[in-house]
């Protein structure tokens, strides 16, 4: 569904992904794994269309959508949850979630959306008066799950959901996340958490300084140790 | 010596460094690593004097400078680059590095042809009039060496310099900083890109989540199942062990 | 012959000086000597302004309270004890100096426009105050200056001597100025003023830069108080210390080109002439007009100018000279 080719982006003067061969196949959930500063966030961002691809493509159901502007490519169906949940503090859960579906295209389908979201992930219809400001890290993070659930996504783009929980807390995330991927939704997870990533995806990629140095199945990947060699550098 | 004892700082409720011993040698180049959020560029802060710890020592060659201002931290010959490079825009690269030399000095005759010397031995001199707003990233960053080595420190804290840079440029900065450690320069290097920490460091210290986790070299660091954990996430099981 | 003519292109404001010189005693029309006057007094408080806001980076606009504290002061000392205003001059500027230094201390972790901010409310603080305590200064009926003509009390018949005076001034103004951007100071200033992290991170002390520049600035802004107290033999405080008086110093500097010695000269010469001119034509019936006209000045000037009138037109002159050079040295 979605492919990116020799991808190079970055900000200003800094190119900071350079040439990146990249594809997420329909149901899949793909994980894209890598240090800090590798250029994870950049990569769906440039997907996103937040940031521009200064050479290659990116292909999205066969078309290709590099020069479409960020807003077109929500509508769409590329739904990106952005690092650090992002939420509406002083909006209540129900409110943050209806905001999900701004885009023509979901807000057609709004009640039945939220009701499939309220029942992938409970603790959002039990709280969901709440002023999302006053939820726990973990719960905030539902919200902003079932906030790109709502956008009825085709692909739906996680940037590092467990960062900043505590392990216990990102155990439920992952969880969630494992129910959103049996659904048959699309997923590309970045993730830092190596180990919880590789559990629910079923193909990884790893992205050091920019450059994709390894990938393949996930169960390959776990127990390979040119992924602790990529990670450590030695 | 550079000898950092027990240091703790919190922001508010936020603790940051939670009791941090480590220390590095004239002779020595460190590497400080660690997961986003570990504290390393605030254990830089606190070294050199930008933060005042809540309790602990930052010893040089014995002497307790822990608390001095980072003027009179460069001054004793500790001298620090910034993740987000600080150019004086306006300035010509010449100028830049002039005002580092001016610690040493109070010519400015004599800061600049100290300063020209730095500018050699970094490979700028072909840009010494640019206003360094207009230089690239990768000579932005040399002009910040430059700068800092104007200084005639005898400690260099580098943190991330390598960031943003493709990797030609992160070889040739690779280079650069075995060259300055060459003149005599102990250095500490915050640094992401793995590998060339790793090729870089004669010792690694990794600090995770405000504490030092793990001081060893290269290899043994890189794994210790500590390290590969803060790193990679609980559980991991991979073909070494 | 190639070394004179390069000399020459950079003794431009020797050449001006003289020739300023010469021609002011040739004038005699006393309207033309008085906007002279204004003119250099300008650049005067202008240079002493940038030294703080133009290389410090600090843009103070409360500097009329330095200008009116050394006006008041060596016209008390001088009304009540007879002190030569030459005395009270430097007592005055050395007053404001201390003024100064107290107000970048207790500013010193404001930045940008909350500083600005603060040497606003300074400066109304000290008009007040001036207003209001009458048993001092008068308050708003003003203090006359007696009218004993003589060098010691620094009162002239003719308005040639103040000119001169006001030039001396001017000069030793824009010469501190162009000295200190050569030396230490003026370096650690500017480093200051692109980036504070930075510069401390390379030993430079910038809160004792800053201090000697708000100290310095204020010493010399408070001089030209006391210069126009014996022009004009009597001050209020909505002549020595109105913000107007604030706003029209950065004005002068930008426009002329700020962080540059001679920038205040060029500002100070195209704004004084037209705002006296435009009092002139329009003081009575649009009482503010000359400040829409400033506003309107200073944006053409960022938009198509912004390191100001002083570069660019030195800027002009190297490349008219230069190229003269060049033809002179290739055929020669």
């Amino acid at each position: 569904m979605l492919a990116l080719k020799n991808l190079r982006a970055g900000y200003g003067d800094i190119e900071v992904l350079h040439g990146v061969n990249l594809e997420v196949n329909t149901g899949e959930v793909v994980a894209l794994l890598g240090a800090n500063a590798a250029g994870k966030t950049t990569l769906i961002n440039c997907v996103s269309g937040l940031i521009s691809a200064v050479e290659g493509q990116i292909l999205f159901a066969g078309k290709d959508i590099t020069k479409l502007p960020a807003h077109e490519r929500a509508s769409i169906g590329i739904i990106q949850v952005c690092e650090g949940r992002n939420l509406f503090p002083d909006m209540t859960v129900e409110e943050n979630l209806e905001l999900g579906a701004y885009s023509v295209r979901a807000r057609r389908y709004l009640k039945e959306t939220l009701d499939s979201v309220y029942q992938l992930l409970p603790i959002l219809k039990e709280r969901r008066k709440a002023l999302a400001g006053s939820l726990s890290g973990g719960q905030q993070q539902m919200v902003a799950l079932g906030r790109g659930l709502m956008s009825r996504p085709k692909i739906l783009m996680l940037d590092e959901p467990s960062l900043g929980l505590a392990p216990v807390i990102v155990e439920t995330v992952f969880q969630a996340i494992k129910r959103i991927a049996e659904t048959g939704s699309t997923i590309l997870l970045v993730e830092q958490n190596v180990v919880k990533a590789l559990e629910i995806a079923s193909r990884a990629y790893v992205l050091e300084n920019g450059n994709i140095v390894m990938s393949g199945k996930a169960s390959d990947l776990a127990k390979d140790d040119g992924l602790r060699r990529a990670y450590m550098g030695i | 010596m550079l000898r950092v004892e027990g240091l703790y700082k919190a922001f508010g409720g936020l603790r940051v460094l939670e009791g941090i011993d480590f220390q590095v040698a004239e002779d020595e180049i460190v590497g400080l690593i660690g997961p986003n959020g570990a504290g390393k560029t605030t254990l830089y802060n606190v070294i050199t004097g930008y933060y005042k710890p809540d309790a602990g020592h930052v010893l040089l060659d014995d002497e307790d400078i822990t608390g001095l201002s980072p003027a009179q931290v460069c001054r004793l010959g500790l001298c620090r680059t910034f993740q987000i490079v600080k150019p004086f825009g306006n300035l010509s690269v010449e100028k830049n590095v002039a005002i580092g030399s001016l610690v040493r000095t109070r010519s400015v005759k004599e800061a600049h042809r100290a300063a020209m010397e730095e500018i050699l031995f970094l490979g700028l001199e072909h840009l010494k009039d640019v206003p360094s707003r207009s230089l690239t990233l990768s000579d932005r960053k040399r002009l910040e060496l430059a700068r800092a080595l104007a200084t005639k420190p005898r400690f260099l804290l580098l943190d991330e310099v390598m960031c943003g840079l493709n990797p030609t440029e992160v070889k040739g900065m690779l280079d650069l900083i075995r060259r300055i450690h060459d003149r005599g320069i102990g250095i500490v290097v915050i640094e992401h890109i793995m590998t060339a920490v790793m090729s870089l460091s004669d010792r690694v210290v990794v600090l995770s989540q405000g504490k030092v986790i793990k001081d060893g070299t290269p290899q043994e660091v890189s794994c210790d199942p500590e390290v590969i954990k803060a790193y990679l996430g609980e559980g991991y099981q991979h073909a070494g062990t | 012959m190639k070394l004179d003519k390069g000399k020459i292109i950079n003794s431009w404001p020797f050449v001006i000086a003289i020739l300023g010189i010469l021609a002011i005693s040739k004038i005699e029309n006393q309207y033309y000597l008085g906007m002279i006057f204004n003119t250099l007094l300008w650049v005067a408080i202008a240079g002493s302004w940038q030294i703080v806001g133009g290389y410090a980076g600090e843009f103070s606009l409360g500097h009329a309270a330095f200008f009116g504290i050394g006006a008041y002061t060596s016209t008390l000392l001088y009304i009540h004890f007879s002190v030569s205003p030459w005395i009270g001059m430097f007592i005055g500027a050395a007053f404001a100096g201390i003024i100064g230094f107290l107000l970048s201390w207790t500013c010193f972790r404001l930045r940008g426009h909350f500083f600005t901010l603060a040497t606003l409310a300074f400066g109304q603080v000290v008009l007040i105050i001036a207003t209001s305590w009458r048993s001092l200064t008068s308050g708003s009926e003003g203090l006359l200056l007696p009218i004993k003509m003589g060098f010691w009390q620094m009162s002239f018949e003719s308005k040639h001597a103040y000119v001169y005076l006001v030039l001396i001034y001017a000069i030793s103004v824009i010469l501190f100025t162009y000295v200190m951007e050569r030396r230490r100071l003026g370096y650690y200033l500017i480093a200051y003023r692109e980036n504070d992290e930075a510069a401390r991170s390379l030993g430079v002390n910038t809160f004792r830069a800053r201090l000697t520049a708000s100290t310095i600035s204020a010493f010399f802004t408070a001089i030209g108080g006391t210069i126009y107290a014996q022009y004009t033999f009597f001050i209020e405080p909505e002549s020595v210390l109105p913000v107007t008086l604030s706003i029209q110093a950065p004005l002068v500097s930008i426009v002329g080109g700020l962080g540059t010695p001679f920038g205040p000269l060029f500002g100070a010469v195209l704004i004084l002439p037209l705002s006296q001119f435009l009092r002139g034509i329009f003081g009575s019936s649009f009482n503010g007009l000359h400040l829409i006209i400033y506003g309107l000045i200073l944006i053409v000037v960022l938009l198509l100018m912004p390191s100001g009138l002083g570069p660019v037109i030195l800027k002009g002159w190297r490349k008219i000279t230069g190229a003269q050079v060049k033809k002179i040295n290739a055929s020669g």
